[in-house]
């Protein structure tokens, strides 16, 4: 009989403790993989995806605060910057260029920010792309807005719906309900959270009813004209690196009560890290459970061992190898950690689809479910070795079965 | 047993202070110099061939916080009685001007491949007239330097 075959017999007859020792590796397979991955992803969206913004002009307050709201649209402003200063921010030699923007506002749940209207035609945000048209064109008279591609199918808009803006971004926040805003048309998808927003035009955010007199009035008088931020480019010297001014415009708004220059790329690895036991606890839990899960196997191959000793002593007095049965063991626990690892994989794909997609629809980045992780490079070589190292022990004793005792013990 | 813990404090105190010393990080990259002592304040100094850069700083710890002070040029005096005059180059993203600025620059030829130097000065600084010593590449500490 071929030794897959009664490896394959075994196996069934010991269905229950084979199965329970294949799901919790499977359950110790998916759960890293998942924590891995995403772990990876989140890395990498946050802090490799610049999303076309070097810095950040913000109001004083907490730096991370000021990049969740104006980078992924979560949290409030802390406060506003004059116009002027953000002018003489933009003349700045570290500074390329400059994009204002009021945050705040929204409509069923979808933020409502005021741009530039140069930002969607001129604004970069990835090396050499800017924001393409799907459908319709830019916003270019008053009360006109662009929607970004993520927020259009959230709120299944065209060219042409209109709505009223909410004044805030919390349920029962009053309605600008005198202005009827029209959508002109729909931004192209970008996989990043600039999706996730409706565009209106910034000199349109002052006139909108409700705002009073005084806010009114800064639409056509910039220079007493308040903003939440401004998205900033900054040059770059040979090699990409950022100018060396970038040191004097940090020290000279860290002196300024007015306002501040946030780098992301320096924030979102602190935040980074204050959240970063989250996925190291994980990551424990899923190694608690991998190494249950390989005692769990020993176990069940041990139990077995002891209820087939007849068995196998009997196989070899009819001519099989020490050898032989040694493989037969290591190759029940083969195939277990096998048929956990494919499980386990299995129901690991199934959580990230899952979770990628909870975490585009809380952070509007695009995490790809299916990208090749560490996880399936270390899982898909090391969980069939953990399984046969978990078989070595059973399979020892199986080739140091004592085969004359074991045929003449009386049969239990 | 208490004479063997005040020698130890004994022992200990000049590398805690120069330990201290080195703590601080000059914002711009240039040599702090202590005006008054660590606690009151610092002047930064960078040098940049004929140019002369100062900032006014706090103390501590906290030498990333600009100080303003009104004068309007600072008279540098070397040892050798050359002179050199810093004018103001306020921080305007930080709403600075002449008379309340922070940031100082003077240019003299003379400056140019000083690897060490020494210049002295009077600022108002924290609302009081202090002697300013510019040290560099090591900059001015009001203590003596511990011995090692």
């Amino acid at each position: 009989m071929h030794l897959l075959t009664i490896a394959r017999i075994s196996l069934r007859q010991h269905r229950v403790s084979s199965a329970v020792a294949a799901l919790a590796l499977a359950v110790g397979v998916a759960l890293l993989l998942t924590v891995t991955a995403l772990r990876e992803q989140t890395q990498a969206r946050f802090t490799q995806v610049g999303l076309g913004v070097d810095a950040l002009l913000g109001p004083k307050g907490s730096p991370l605060q000021i990049v969740l709201n104006a980078l992924y649209h979560l949290e409030d402003m802390p406060g506003t910057v004059p116009w002027p200063l953000f002018t003489a921010v933009k003349q700045h030699p570290a500074v390329a260029d400059g994009f204002a923007l009021v945050t705040g506002h929204s409509y069923s749940g979808v933020r409502v920010n005021a741009v530039e209207t140069r930002f969607l035609a001129k604004f970069t945000w990835k090396p050499d792309t800017r924001f393409a048209l799907a459908q319709g064109r830019l916003a270019e008279a008053r009360h006109e807005a662009v929607a970004g591609a993520e927020a259009a199918v959230r709120l299944g808009i065209t060219p042409g719906f209109r709505f009223c803006p909410v004044c805030g971004v919390d349920p029962g926040d009053p309605v600008h309900d005198q202005d009827h805003i029209t959508i002109t048309g729909i931004l192209a998808p970008t996989g990043t959270p600039h999706d996730r927003v409706i565009y209106l035009r910034l000199e349109d955010f002052y006139t909108l009813g409700g705002h009073g007199s005084a806010t009114g009035a800064m639409a056509d008088d910039p220079a007493h004209r308040t903003i939440s931020g401004a998205y900033l480019v900054l040059r770059r010297i040979r090699g990409g690196g950022y100018h060396p001014a970038i040191q004097d415009l940090q020290y000279q708004l860290q002196q300024s009560p007015q306002a501040q220059v946030v780098l992301p790329a320096e924030t979102l690895p602190k935040l980074l890290s204050i959240i970063g036991w989250v996925d190291r606890v994980l990551a424990a839990i899923a190694l608690v459970v991998a190494a249950l899960a390989t005692a769990l196997l020993t176990l069940a191959l041990l139990a077995s061992l002891r209820e087939r000793r007849r068995d196998l002593a009997l196989l070899r007095a009819l001519g099989a190898g020490r050898r032989t049965i040694l493989g037969l063991i290591l190759l029940q626990a083969l195939v277990i950690s096998l048929a956990g690892l494919t499980v386990g994989l299995a129901l690991g794909q199934g959580l990230l689809v899952i979770g990628c997609g909870i975490l585009r629809a809380k952070t509007g980045l695009v995490f790809d479910p299916w990208t090749w992780t560490t996880a399936h490079s270390l899982l898909l070589p090391l969980v069939p070795l953990v399984g046969v190292g978990a078989g070595l022990l059973p399979a020892l004793q199986a080739y140091r079965l004592p085969l004359l005792d074991t045929l003449t013990a009386p049969h239990a | 047993m208490v004479r063997s813990v005040l020698l130890a404090l004994a022992l200990a105190t000049p590398l805690l202070a120069e330990e201290h010393r080195h703590q601080h990080a000059a914002a711009h990259g240039g040599v702090l110099n202590e005006i008054d002592g660590c606690g009151i304040g610092h002047a930064e100094i960078l040098l940049e061939g004929p140019r002369l850069r100062l900032w006014f700083v706090d103390g501590g710890h906290a030498t990333h916080r600009a100080i303003r002070v009104p004068e309007t040029r600072l008279v540098l005096t070397a040892a050798d009685g050359r002179t050199l005059t810093l004018t103001p180059d306020p921080l305007l993203l930080a709403g600075e001007s002449e008379g309340d600025c922070s940031a100082f620059q003077g240019e003299a030829p003379w400056l140019v491949g000083l690897t060490q130097g020494r210049l002295t000065g009077q600022v108002t600084f924290k609302g009081r007239e202090r002697t300013l010593v510019l040290t560099w590449p090591e900059g001015y500490s009001a203590a003596p330097a511990p011995q090692r």
